[in-house]
Order: structure tokens, then sequence, then C-alpha cells
């Protein structure tokens, strides 16, 4: 697969020869360097944007074809973009979480109710649920997003850079909190991440960009294989396969 | 979405017949509120005069009234919602500049375009025809840039652009146009209720009830897109569709009404503001109803200022809606957070 951003006039390409399968009830991470092709992986995973070439299939149906209410029951979001400022409560924004299953008017049913509870319990964010959610701190907010796609209870989650504004404290928490719902529900969870030193010991599978390549396999696998060396083209960090860690030399 | 609006809305519905009555009943003759019940209900009053001026002058103005509060508080609240900024309205988008625009056409082009026999031939009928066209064609523009734009913030910047563009044109047609031409296009621009026969309100209304119909389908599209364009997409929400279908809504009610009652200001960005300090709430659910109640409600009162009762003057109730309108906005960006 080819993924990249297309417009009428040209085409540009992030990254090419594109090729892996994902099993369900995985942790996953996607780690590389900084404009390497992380978002636009999941982007183009997600369908909010069009592969350039090659096709993603989804229990075996293209998801170019599938329409996007049936997919939004199979796949859902948590993305990097601040959300606008609106008057919006934390109950009320899981509960948008439930809109491929409600009615035209968007009347929650005893199910949509039941739902977000249980998301709301399970993200340990029911006492916050009469909140503006613009009154939330970033790691209530992360956990709130995250409790909006379990209310659309969907069997893939796709996380951007869920800690990217986050303490070491609120990183581990959330990333635990993912790891509980891919042991406990059997979800299938793709997160893009900086936090390499901590996707090393979570991860069941790293999907790893590099310069020339993008590799995936299991974290043992690839320190075996040397792989995380390509990861920086810098002389400063290194990775350390005793440590299992990547490690910052002074020079 | 888990609390309940009852007493809301049952207030607000007491408030709207009380300001319809009260409207109907000032200006420069007084008509008692029972007359006025007994005019409407039983088609009688006491005096003659009194039945005529309630039947053909005061009732078609308070009906006219609400349909124009009604419809842009729709516009308005549509527009805050797409392009999730507080500031947004049917005036920013540049429609009512477009139907100014076929306004400004109609009386000052005249002279050179030949426009006279065109308006002599379709006389009452020609000024709406034109101003719902320029909206329209406006609009259609919006449409085609809003498609080659990714970014929602620069389809308000088009829009702003259009409006200037527009108003350029409007000068240089002052420019080469009579006194008499200019008067008459001012006279428009002050915005009027009045004047508007049976056979134009029941256009007016039809057109809205289609559009408002329209708008409660959008409900659950508005509500997903409170969490940006890609978070509604993610729940199934076909943007391209729904994007389309709120401009096309939008536009229909400010063309008609800019068509037939002039550009009415602030009222579009002011009474979708109203509403969410009110309701405390971004459900549409309760905001498409709350905001058509409150537009009818508060256009009434405007009216009723605006006809200076006891007096023989009426004012512009453009100006009205300024005076009430610029004042809230300044007031809510100060105190609360511009949230949309």
């Amino acid at each position: 697969m080819t993924i990249g951003y297309e417009s009428r006039k040209k085409t540009n390409v992030v990254s090419n020869n594109i090729n892996f399968s994902i099993e369900k009830g995985r942790l996953i991470f996607i780690l590389g360097k900084n404009g390497i092709g992380k978002s636009t992986l999941l982007k183009t995973i997600s369908k909010t944007i069009p592969s350039i070439a090659g096709t993603i299939l989804c229990n075996g149906i293209k998801i170019k074809t599938l329409p996007e209410q049936q997919l939004a029951t199979q796949l859902s979001l948590v993305l990097t973009e601040s959300l606008p400022e609106s008057l919006l409560t934390v109950y009320e924004l899981v509960a948008l979480g439930r809109q491929p299953y409600t009615n035209w008017v968007d009347t929650l049913s005893d199910i949509d109710k039941e739902a977000v509870k249980k998301a709301l319990i399970q993200t340990e964010t029911l006492h916050l649920q009469n909140k503006p959610f613009l009154e939330l701190s970033d790691g209530q907010l992360q956990r709130v997003l995250i409790a909006r796609t379990l209310a659309q209870n969907t069997d893939i989650i796709i996380l951007d850079e869920p800690t990217a504004h986050l303490d070491m404290h609120h990183t581990v928490n959330v990333f635990e909190l993912l790891k509980k719902m891919v042991q406990e529900q059997q979800k299938t969870i793709i997160i893009s991440s900086h936090e390499i030193n901590l996707a090393l010991q979570l991860a069941d599978d790293i999907i790893l960009f590099t310069e020339d390549k993008v590799y995936k396999n299991t974290p043992k696998n690839l320190i075996k294989d040397n792989i995380f060396d390509k990861l920086f083209s810098s002389e400063y960090i290194s990775f350390n396969s005793n440590l299992q860690q990547f490690t910052f030399s002074k020079g | 979405m888990n609390k309940t609006y009852t007493i809301h809305f049952a207030v607000l519905a007491i408030l709207l017949v009380i300001t319809f009555v009260v409207n109907i009943s000032v200006g420069s003759i007084f008509i008692p509120i029972n007359e006025v019940f007994k005019a409407i209900l039983l088609g009688d009053a006491s005096k003659d005069s009194w039945l005529t001026i309630v039947t053909n002058y005061r009732l078609p103005k308070a009906i006219v009234a609400m349909l124009v509060g009604s419809g842009l508080a729709i516009s308005g609240l549509f527009m805050q919602t797409l392009f999730r900024n507080p500031l947004a309205g049917p005036f920013v988008l540049g429609i009512s500049s477009g139907a100014s625009l076929g306004v400004a056409l109609l009386f000052l082009g005249s002279s050179f375009l030949g426009g006279s026999i065109f308006f002599s031939v379709f006389s009452s009928w020609s000024l709406p025809i034109a101003a719902s066209l320029c909206a329209l064609l406006v609009l259609l523009l919006i449409i085609t840039t809003a498609n080659n734009v990714k970014n929602t913030m620069s389809v308000l910047i088009i829009g702003l652009m259009f409006s200037s563009f527009t108003t350029a044109i409007v000068s240089i047609l002052s420019y080469f146009s009579d006194a008499y031409e200019i008067q008459q296009y001012v006279f428009w621009g002050f915005g009027s209720l009045e004047n508007l026969s049976w056979k134009e309100i029941y256009i007016f209304m039809f057109v809205f009830l289609i559009a408002i119909a329209f708008s409660f389908q959008l409900i659950k599209p508005l509500n997903s897109l409170l969490l940006g364009e890609n978070y509604a997409k993610s729940v199934g929400i076909n943007i391209k569709k729904n994007k389309h279908f709120i401009l096309i809504i939008t536009s229909l009610l400010t063309g008609i009404i800019t068509a037939f009652c002039g550009p009415i200001a602030f009222i579009g960005l002011a009474i979708p503001h109203m509403t969410r300090l009110i309701f405390s709430t971004s459900n549409h659910k309760i905001l498409i109803p709350a905001s058509l109640l409150i537009g009818a409600i508060v256009l009434l009162v405007c009216d009723c200022i605006a006809q200076l009762p006891g007096s023989e003057f009426t004012l512009p109730i453009n100006a009205i809606t300024s005076l009430f309108g610029a004042p809230i906005v300044i007031w809510l960006l100060v105190k609360k957070r511009n949230f949309v």
C-alpha cells in the first residue's frame, strides 16, 4: 500500500510499500520519527483520507466499499486535533460515540445509556460526567475520549498520539487502560506514539517506520533483528539491547 | 442530553403568545388586547377600522416578524456549528450580500441595464426573485469553493470577500444612479416587516416550513460536528452531503428573508448565543426548536419597539435589531467564553 496526500495537481507520497496484517485482540504501537507517516497511516486505515495505491481489508471487506455507517460500528478514533469549543458535558461527549446506533434525532435508548455509563465506569470518569469537557485536564480528557470509543463499541480502536501532552504518570495510566481493554474485551488497539521505551514493554506488536522500510513484528523479534538501530539516524541516540531501551549519549 | 427542558419550552411558548398579541395591539393606533383576540379568532371587532388594521396590516406583519426571527436564528445556528465559529452568521457567509446585490441591480441598475421594463412587468415579484437568485448564485459560488477548500475557516473568509465584492458593485451602481433610485434602495436596506400581501406570506411560509422540516433532519449531523469534521466522519456521518444540506437550507432561508424584508442585522448572530446561554446546552435537538421560539419572540419585541407605541413614526427594524444585538454579542464575548 502507498500512503500520502493527493490533490488535483500533485501527489505527495509519504510512504510506500507498506504491507502488514493485524490480528484481533492485540495492542499495536506504531513507532517512527516525526513526519515519517505514522499519522498518515492511521488516517488511511480509518478512511479519513484515501490510500494512494493498494487496499485495506477489514474482516475481508475492502474499507473503500464499506459504508461509513458500518465502518463506524467497527472502528473508532481518538485524534490529536483539539476539540472545537462547545458546551458539551463529559456525558454528552461520550454519548456522541453512540451516534452510529441512535435514531435520526439522536435520542439515547436504554441500551445507549447503558453503554455510555459502562464506558464512563471502565475509564474511571463517571464522577466527571456532568462537567463541561472544556474544564478537564489533558489526562482526564484523554480518558473521556477513550470512553467515547468504548461507547462506540467497536472492535478496533485507533489512537493518534494519545499521550502527547501527558506526564509520565498519566501516560502509563492511559496505556494501562488500553492494555486492560485489549486483554479483557479482545479489542484491537492501534496507537501511534513516541513513547518507545514504554511501547517495548507493553506492545504485542510494533509497526516500525524507518527511512527505507516499514517493519511489523513483536518487540522481541524486532530487537533480535537489530531493527531499532535504524530508527534514528543520529549519533547521539542509540538502542541498548541489554537494557531494551534507547539511550542518549552525551557525545 | 439527560436534562429536561419542559419548563423552559413552556415559558417560551407562553412568551411567544404574549409578544404576538402585544405586537398586534401596539402601533400608531392602539387596539385593546381583547379586541385583538376577537379579531383573530372570530374575525370580528368593535370597530370596523380595527378589524381592517388587524387583518390587513398587523397580523401579516406579526407573522412575517416570527418567520424572519425564526429563520435567521436557525441560519445563524447552522453557520456557527458548521464553521465552529461563534461569529458566523448568514451575513458573514455573504448570502445576505448576494441578496442585496440582486436588489441593488434591480433598483439602481435599471437605468443602464434596461431593468425598468423588467421591473414594471413583474412588479412586486421582481424584488424577491432578484434577491433570491443572487443569494443562490453566491451560495453556489460558496459551495464550489467549499469543495475546493478543505478548511472551513477559509470558506468564512471567502464569504467575507464576497460581501466586499458585492458592496463594491453596489457603490458603483449608486454612483451612476439618480436620487430616487438610491432612496428606494436605502429604504429597502432599512429592513421592513410590512407591506407583504397574504399571497407573498403564503410563499414565505411554504419555503420556511420546507426549510425547517429539513433542519430537523440535521440534528444528528450537527451534533456530531461539535467534535469537528474528522470525528463526525468517524461516527458514520456523511459530511459532504450534510454540509451541502446545511448550506442550502441557510441560503434558502436567508435569501427569502432578505428578499422580502431587507437585510435584518444581528438576529442570526445573537439569537443562537442567547439560546445557548438560556439552555446551556450544545445539543441541537434542544437548540433548533429553542432558537425558533426565541428568534420569533425577539423579533416581535424588536418590532414593538420600532413602532414607537403611541406615536405616528416607525423606526427602521434594522436599527432596532442592531441596537439590541450588538450589545448582547459584546456582553456575551466579555462575560462568557466564546463558545459555539
